[in-house]
């Protein structure tokens, strides 16, 4: 055997294309499009590789950032944590108001809203706009199942430059392929006191029982909406684990539930004057039974993100988002730089939480008047366009 | 480990080369297991696609991860599942992951062929690790890089290539940081 002769190092040419898609699937995503570069072979198989491993890849976390007066000033961030690392990304849409499910969305009306894959397009990405909604609405909420219907739920309603309170706003699903739009019931009525705006919710869809739960941030309420049948299901019930300020609600590893939230660290017998902490918990997803506690963040964790005031409204300012097992909490104080932490949820009972500070944001990274955060995989269907070649 | 009386197999290199293993080793290969199990008592199994070279790695491969098995199965038992079982195991989960790091680091023919050796004789762990390893190789490099280390043909014309990049800025930004770039224009 010689092994460096030029005949034995030219044999990765005749790899089959199922080894080929095999070994690209351990890759990151930067690796993977630079792989697809590299020749023809090469770019059918990454294309082919991705969506057959898509499971394989972590979501990414995503931070677009914008200013109201000076657009030139908005920027767009992604986060691999298989590289842990930063993308300076393509500026964001002026009207950007979410993202979720490989898509990130948005809206210069209230009527309809433009989507485009993540990550695709280049500097010109491809923006595509939804028929208008049968209820015009600011600020929905909006998830993605299926891989690529639109469900919205929540939003508020402006009339004469006030929200409308009575309005309750349907349920919208979207197929963009039939470009309709299909009606169902409202979010129920408990939570239109505490305003249904994406601002004071939650939203966690679970794929394989193809359920999106929909929390209130500080009211706690919680609702189950039944995607194959397009109803609520369930009634409204309440997650507020003892001492919980405020908490948000996420789609777990394999189709669990998780909430994770601020907890003022009183103890169940009431002696307070503790520390609050971040906690994380397993929700059962038929809402039977309390919530189990999986995970804490480490205080000094917590501090580093947040300082160490005694006053509690530094955690004003403090975001969680999160899918599949990921989940981020970030500080959206501009004065801080966005510093955000991650903590990854495996194991069949989730207990192994492992939580580690993210670096942080590459480059000069200018102050936003609004930022827009969520977690989201990154499908790679619209990113490497087999067409194409 | 148990070599005394446990039954033994010969397996043939495609070079003639033949290699004397225990059954248990032998069937950490699925494909082995399945002439075992379905053709019954065989003298000597030839593997026709699997040189000399490339198969004692490959059992030098399954009878470290038997013998791992057998260790942490038999430290559990002693322990009677107690939570000092858990603590134990971990310490050899890691001198097991050193060993597959060092066991991969061959030279990228021997590993292109361990792959395909993994692959033919259904090893799963021994394929992940080594597409681990390959695709290690990959990170970091340029498709240029790529192309030169693995000494693939270059098919895409030089267009096509400028579009991937054109579409995906962001994933080839490293190559583009001395050139003059404003995202913002």
């Amino acid at each position: 055997m010689e092994p460096s002769s030029p005949s034995i190092a030219s044999v990765w040419d005749r790899l089959s294309c199922d080894l080929t898609e095999l070994i690209l699937s351990y890759l990151p995503l930067r690796s993977l499009i630079c792989s697809s570069a590299v020749c023809r072979q090469w770019h059918d198989a990454a294309a082919s590789s991705a969506s057959r491993y898509h499971h394989r890849r972590r979501p990414w976390f995503f931070l677009f950032g914008l200013n109201n007066v000076v657009s030139r000033l908005d920027q767009s961030f992604g986060f691999d944590p298989e590289t842990s690392s930063w993308y300076p990304l393509p500026p964001p849409h002026p009207d950007c108001f979410s993202g979720a499910g490989g898509f990130s969305f948005a809206a210069s009306s209230c009527s309809r809203f433009a989507y485009s894959p993540l990550l695709s397009g280049g500097t010109h990405p491809n923006w595509r706009l939804t028929k208008p909604l049968t209820f015009p609405r600011c600020n929905p909420i909006v998830a993605v199942f299926d891989e690529n219907r639109f469900v919205v739920v929540g939003g508020v309603r402006y009339i004469g430059g006030l929200v409308d309170l009575e309005d309750r706003l349907a349920v919208e699903i979207y197929d963009p392929v039939a470009e309709a739009w299909e009606v169902a019931p409202p979010l129920p009525v408990d939570f239109r006191s505490v305003g249904s705006s994406s601002q004071w919710l939650s939203a966690a869809l679970l794929p394989k029982r193809k359920i999106l739960y929909v929390f209130g941030t500080y009211s706690c309420h919680v609702a189950a909406f039944d995607l194959s049948r397009r109803v609520w299901t369930g009634g409204v019930g309440t997650l507020r684990p003892h001492g919980t300020l405020f908490a948000s609600l996420l789609a777990g590893p394999d189709d669990s539930l998780l909430l994770a939230g601020l907890c003022s660290g009183e103890q169940e017998g009431g002696s307070g004057g503790a520390q609050p902490c971040f906690a994380i918990w397993a929700v059962d997803p038929e809402m039977m039974g309390q919530p189990r506690r999986i995970a804490v963040m480490p205080e000094d964790l917590l501090t580093g993100l947040f300082g160490i005031d005694d006053d509690d409204n530094r955690f004003a300012s403090l975001r969680c988002v999160g899918t599949d097992g990921s989940v981020y909490v970030f500080n959206e104080n501009p004065h801080k730089g966005y510093p955000a932490c991650v903590c990854q949820i495996e194991g069949k009972k989730m207990d192994l939480c492992s939580w580690r500070l993210i670096p942080p944001l590459p480059g000069s990274v200018n102050r936003f008047h609004k930022t827009i955060a969520f977690c989201s995989p990154v499908p790679l269907g619209p990113v490497l366009r087999t067409a194409h070649l | 480990m148990a070599d005394n009386g446990g039954k033994k197999i010969t397996l043939k290199s495609s070079d003639g080369e033949e290699f004397e293993v225990p059954e248990v080793v032998a069937m950490e290969s699925q494909t082995i297991r399945h002439v075992i199990e379905d053709v019954c008592a065989k003298n000597s199994i030839p593997l026709l696609n699997v040189n000399s070279k490339i198969l004692s790695k490959v059992i030098e491969y399954c009878k470290k991860h038997v013998a791992a098995a057998e260790a942490a199965a038999s430290k559990a038992s002693t322990e009677e599942g107690t939570a000092a079982a858990a603590s134990v195991t971990k310490p050899s989960d890691e001198d097991l992951k050193t060993w597959d790091a060092e066991f991969v680091k061959v030279d990228k023919g021997t590993l292109f062929n361990l792959i395909l050796a993994a692959n033919y004789l259904h090893i799963p762990g021994l394929l992940d690790l080594t597409c681990q390893a390959a695709a290690d190789m990959i990170k970091g490099k340029s498709a240029k890089e790529i192309r030169k280390f693995f000494n693939l043909k270059n098919c895409i014309s030089p267009e096509e290539e400028e579009e991937i990049r054109r579409e995906n800025q962001w994933a080839f930004e490293e190559e583009k940081r001395t050139r003059a770039f404003d995202a913002y224009a």
